[in-house]
């Protein structure tokens, strides 16, 4: 039930709707108020809140999984790269919640209570993975901020100043924060959810899809004197593009983060000038901010452009380009499971594996323009690792204290031009990046099924041709060749040749043993007595070497007459016997007219491989000059030797 | 057009089989004679 009570301060109304509320601020004379029973005691005026772009407010009503919520508190948080917001959610189970809300990306967490001892701060590390309450988590953050104000019901007494050590784990989609505010820590477990998903209202007036609610700050660069503007207070370095120095914007003397760039540093130019205004995925950006970075292998220096992108709802977005390789990049709000255990194992991300492409240890900021909503320093550094499914990229930054995850989806250039309406600034890519999609990817899918259909038609067509419409057998006959017939010519029955000329093919079958045979052939019609003559030497021996079968020759033999008019033939046979093995062969004459052979089969198979052989050739070119520039290329013989010292 | 030209071959190429099937053509033949309509290396034969 709701507690009314007065402010002493002030006397307005403050009205206490959650029974764990414990604070309040006024509203109207922003006195913090400490709750007693039915009386209010005030312990002083609470700091104001800094102006920010959330469209959120005291009173701000939606529903999470079905139950309807109010926000009915507010810590505002201050932490190295900017602020933060946690809302205080009342809802109607009378259970209550945090909604942390920071550069866009909302975070709904529920207090738990678990009996495990909790971690000391100290002790915590990016990247460490513990068991607690029966889930694996990995530290994703590590924060030592402070609270800059409070508003609204609040379950614990906040002011300008008070300490907030917060920890950040991730599992999957679920989201956990560590608060080491309090003796001992308390554990706040939830999930990343989508701001439309909330279904919220009452949000503050004109700021629904937020624009700038502050007066853009206009002010000179400290270093070259250059005009510099920051257009809101998501704002919190400005990069001078005139002399490379970067200031820091929350600092009202804006203070110099890292000083402008010296007379020997390569200064790089936006491939999309700052303020360009575009449309990506149908959705409208502003190039805000540039930065290059670079990182150093075997003495090589490598950099890469980002530009940051102002997007709708206060939203950010990235855009990279590397050797003319474009990438829209977004950061996760829920990063993939990992083993954490082996980086280069394979990681799963949205229902696809993403393979390991590279390590960068060190990934250093080396020049910045424009607006930032951190506080980007030159020289600053991270590691970086990327895994890749192509046109997607995943990819790990960590620092010290904070680890992200970002996915990148791979943009051709053209489409970078159109959507920014460029023209003439486009550098045509270099070499193969690491989730550029495989333009062959599609044709070999395609070439394959269409081989596979032409192959299967070849097969269908053999077939036809060696058991419908083949040849068929004219005559079959056995013959004995003795060494007393030397002189003598066997003669075959006669058979039909019908239709036009055809092929003919005459099979001699014998029972050659250790022994050769001559024979002279001759295909004979019968009506003209035109005759056609081929002559056959069959040898077959076989035997036992040193306890190895061998054999050699062959007992049959087939030989073909070709364009043989129709009529009525017969087959003359003059054997020649082997003077020193005289005796009888017996032979099978068989007369086949027309039969489909094998080599044509073969060509065309063959030839119909060509195709899918040259894609899958062309493809894993690609692949491997994709793969040449990663962590796993493959090792040269002198690497492996070297290696191996 | 890549498609329709691997398609066009493809289709080519088994329509050629298929002639030279029918026509009986093969390199794994032992070919006896030239094969010009009976003449060249036939001869007239008497029993």
């Amino acid at each position: 039930m709701a507690l009314t009570a007065s402010c002493p301060s002030c006397g307005a109304p403050v009205v206490f709707k959650s029974a764990s509320s414990i604070f309040a601020v006024c509203d109207y004379c922003q006195s913090t108020l400490v709750r007693h029973d039915q009386s209010l005691e005030d312990i002083g005026k609470m700091a104001a809140l800094v102006e920010d772009r959330s469209p959120l407010q005291v009173g701000t009503e939606g529903s999470y999984k079905g139950v309807h919520f109010a926000l009915i508190g507010r810590i505002q948080i201050k932490y190295s790269q900017g602020y933060w917001n946690e809302w205080h959610l009342l809802f109607d189970d009378m259970r209550t919640g945090w909604l942390s809300e920071a550069g866009g990306e909302y975070v709904l967490t529920f207090a738990q209570y678990v009996p495990d001892q909790l971690p000391q701060f100290a002790e915590l590390k990016i990247g460490q993975r513990f068991v607690l309450a029966s889930q694996t988590w990995t530290v994703s953050n590590i924060e030592s901020a402070e609270c800059v104000a409070g508003q609204g019901e609040l379950p614990f007494k906040v002011g300008p100043g008070y300490p907030v050590a917060a920890v950040d784990l991730r599992n999957g989609a679920n989201f956990a924060t560590l608060d080491y505010s309090e003796t001992p820590p308390l554990l706040f477990v939830g999930e990343a959810v989508d701001f439309k998903s909330l279904k919220m209202g009452n949000l503050r007036e004109g700021m629904a899809i937020p624009t700038a609610i502050v007066e853009a700050q206009v002010f000179r660069c400290p270093s070259c004197g250059a005009p510099l503007q920051a257009r809101s207070a998501d704002i919190l370095a400005v990069g001078c593009a005139t002399c490379g120095a970067v200031i820091d914007i929350a600092d009202p003397n804006h203070r110099v983060l890292t000083t402008a760039l010296g007379m020997r540093d390569e200064k790089y130019t936006p491939r999309i000038p700052l303020g360009s205004k575009g449309t990506l995925e149908g959705k409208p950006v502003e190039v805000i901010g540039f930065l290059v970075r670079q990182s150093k292998s075997d003495g090589i220096a490598y950099d890469w452009r980002e530009y940051l992108l102002a997007g709708e709802h206060g939203s950010y977005r990235w855009l990279t380009e590397y050797n003319g390789h474009w990438n829209v990049v977004d950061v996760l709000s829920n990063p993939p499971r990992t083993s954490g255990i082996i980086e280069i194992d394979n990681v799963q991300y949205g229902g696809q594996s993403f393979r390991h492409f590279a390590t960068t240890p060190v990934a250093e900021v080396i020049q910045v323009a424009g607006e930032f909503n951190w506080r980007v320093r030159r020289g600053e550094t991270n590691r970086v690792l990327d895994y890749v499914a192509p046109p997607l990229m995943l990819s790990r930054e960590s620092t010290e204290s904070e680890q992200t995850w970002s996915l990148g989806t791979y943009v051709a250039p053209e489409a970078i031009a159109e959507a920014f309406k460029l023209s003439g600034r486009m550098i045509a890519p270099v070499g193969v990046y690491a989730n550029q999609p495989n333009p062959w990817a599609e044709a070999r899918g395609r070439v394959f099924k269409l081989f596979g259909k032409l192959a299967l038609a070849a097969i269908v067509l053999q077939l036809f041709f060696a058991f419908i419409a083949g040849g068929k057998t004219l005559l079959r006959q056995d013959i004995v060749l003795s060494p007393q017939m030397a002189e003598d010519t066997v003669v075959t029955r006669e058979f039909e040749v019908s239709d036009k000329p055809r092929k003919i093919a005459v099979r001699n079958s014998t029972s050659l043993d250790n022994n050769w045979i001559g024979l002279d052939l001759m295909l004979v019609n019968k009506a003209s007595g035109q005759a056609w003559p081929a002559t056959r030497e069959l040898a077959y021996y076989y035997g036992n070497d040193g306890g190895e079968s061998w054999s050699e020759g062959n007992r049959d033999d087939e030989v073909v007459f070709l364009d043989i008019p129709p009529g009525t033939y017969y087959v003359t046979v003059d054997p020649d016997i082997a003077p020193e093995k005289p005796v009888p062969v017996r032979d099978t004459i068989e007369v086949r007219s027309g039969g489909a052979g094998w080599s044509n089969f073969v060509i065309v198979m063959l030839f119909l491989a060509i195709f899918p052989l040259f894609t899958y050739l062309r493809h894993a070119a690609f692949e491997s000059g994709r793969w040449a520039e990663s962590d796993h290329a493959p090792v040269s013989s002198g690497d492996s030797s070297d290696g191996d010292d | 057009m890549f498609g329709k030209f691997n398609l066009a071959t493809g289709i080519l190429a088994l329509l050629l089989f298929g002639y030279a099937q029918h026509q009986g053509w093969n390199l794994f033949d032992n070919v006896a004679n030239s094969g010009k309509g009976g003449s060249g290396s036939s001869r007239v034969y008497h029993k």
